[in-house]
């Protein structure tokens, strides 16, 4: 896992009591936190930093660094040991790197299901809907007589709120077929899951 | 079930039931060509009109009429002893009815589906592709093992292919998927559905 310089000279800022007191240190690791498990922006802390004279400029550049730093070692799936050794290169003091592990081991489950749904991918079934109706006679026969099955599948897209549907019908030996199909697809996956 | 036709309709068929049976069996072709290209000839009424001895405007209207005649027997489903006695109703003897009979039969299959395209349909399933993946890592995340179903979804509608559509699920929906359509399947079978389409006839 690499980070740029950029990122780097942030969290060396971010380390540096100089800049960010020992207090106000632990409320960006909140608020770092929050921003991704929240999906919100915070910005809150900023204006308390602005009320306590402590440096915005200085106060933003950790807040990101230290957020870039949360993401990466997630999608990376680092543990405590590497990040506190990434923290030691950038000049962290102990009891700052083992805060920042604590509070990423703690989190990590969570940002790392939030990076997995930020993908592309095609709509995601989630549910199913269906109808049987018998259709009697429509205006061009008199005598149709013939069961209509109607399938919504209900579908999630990443990044959009609220389900899709795809709706179409199918007659009684579609559906068997259909059936059939998806069948032999569970069967697969079963065998697959034994091995 | 006899057919119930109109006075108007009755009288733009009587001049046919004096023809022969070649003659009206070549009638009944220009009636199926036009239901068929959904268009009238004129050139081929004039021609029919002068070799027949009548107008131009007898003969659509005649052939107009014999294709309200296919549509509605064919929409009523009549048998043919029924669709026989329906055109004896009409005026048209032995040779004539056979004649009518022979071309109703010959074109049901056609008639069919055209009908079938013109009647109300919703885009139906055609087709379906699967394939098992595993999600390895992305660009936001590395180090996954999420096992995912892909399936192509093929829908048709009027006889046209329509584009697939691209769906993916999860072992948990796909089971979920699967055992709610068998459900679905099932209930075709039950005594209330059965009792229903038993009455309705």
């Amino acid at each position: 896992m690499e980070l740029s310089s950029n990122i780097q000279e942030g969290l060396q800022v971010a380390g540096d009591f100089t800049f960010i007191p020992d207090s106000f240190f632990n409320i960006i690791v909140d608020f770092v936190c929050k921003s991704i498990v929240d999906l919100q922006d915070q910005t809150s802390f900023l204006e308390e930093a602005a009320a306590k004279g402590i440096n915005v400029a200085l106060v933003k550049q950790a807040y990101g660094s230290l957020l870039t730093l949360f993401l990466e070692a997630a999608k990376h799936d680092a543990d405590a040991s590497n990040l506190a050794g990434l923290l030691e290169d950038c000049k962290f003091p102990s009891d700052r790197i083992a805060k920042v592990t604590e509070i990423f081991v703690l989190h990590k489950p969570r940002i790392r299901s939030e990076l997995s749904r930020t993908a592309n991918c095609p709509p995601h079934i989630v549910d199913v809907a269906w109808r049987l109706d018998y259709c009697i006679k429509d205006n061009y026969l008199d005598k149709v007589n013939e069961p209509v099955y109607t399938i919504d599948l209900k579908t999630e897209k990443p990044g959009e709120p609220g389900l899709h549907n795809v709706q179409f019908s199918c007659t009684v030996e579609q559906l068997q077929d259909l059936v059939w199909k998806l069948k032999d697809a569970t069967k697969c996956l079963e065998k697959i899951a034994q091995v | 079930m006899l057919l119930i036709i109109g006075d108007s309709h009755k009288q733009h068929l009587s001049w046919l039931t004096q023809l022969d049976g070649g003659a009206l069996y070549d009638c009944c072709n220009m009636a199926i060509a036009c239901i068929s290209s959904g268009r009238t000839t004129p050139r081929s009424y004039q021609g029919a009109a002068q070799k027949l001895g009548v107008g131009a405007e007898v003969v659509r209207s005649g052939i107009e009429a014999l294709v309200e005649l296919f549509l509605q027997s064919h929409k009523g489903a009549l048998s043919d002893i029924d669709f026989t006695d329906s055109v004896a109703a009409l005026g048209f003897g032995g040779d004539a009815a056979a004649a009518l009979l022979a071309a109703f039969n010959k074109h049901q299959v056609e008639l069919r589906r055209l009908l079938s395209e013109l009647r109300l349909d919703v885009p139906h399933y055609a087709d379906l592709e699967w394939r098992h993946d595993v999600t390895v890592a992305s660009r936001m995340l590395r180090h996954q093992v999420e096992p995912t179903t892909l399936l192509r979804l093929q829908t048709a509608q009027r006889g046209e292919r329509l584009p697939s559509i691209t769906l993916q699920t999860d072992p948990v929906n796909l089971l979920h998927l699967t055992r709610s359509l068998e459900m679905a399947l099932e209930e075709v079978k039950t005594p209330h559905c059965r009792r229903i389409m038993r009455h309705i006839k």
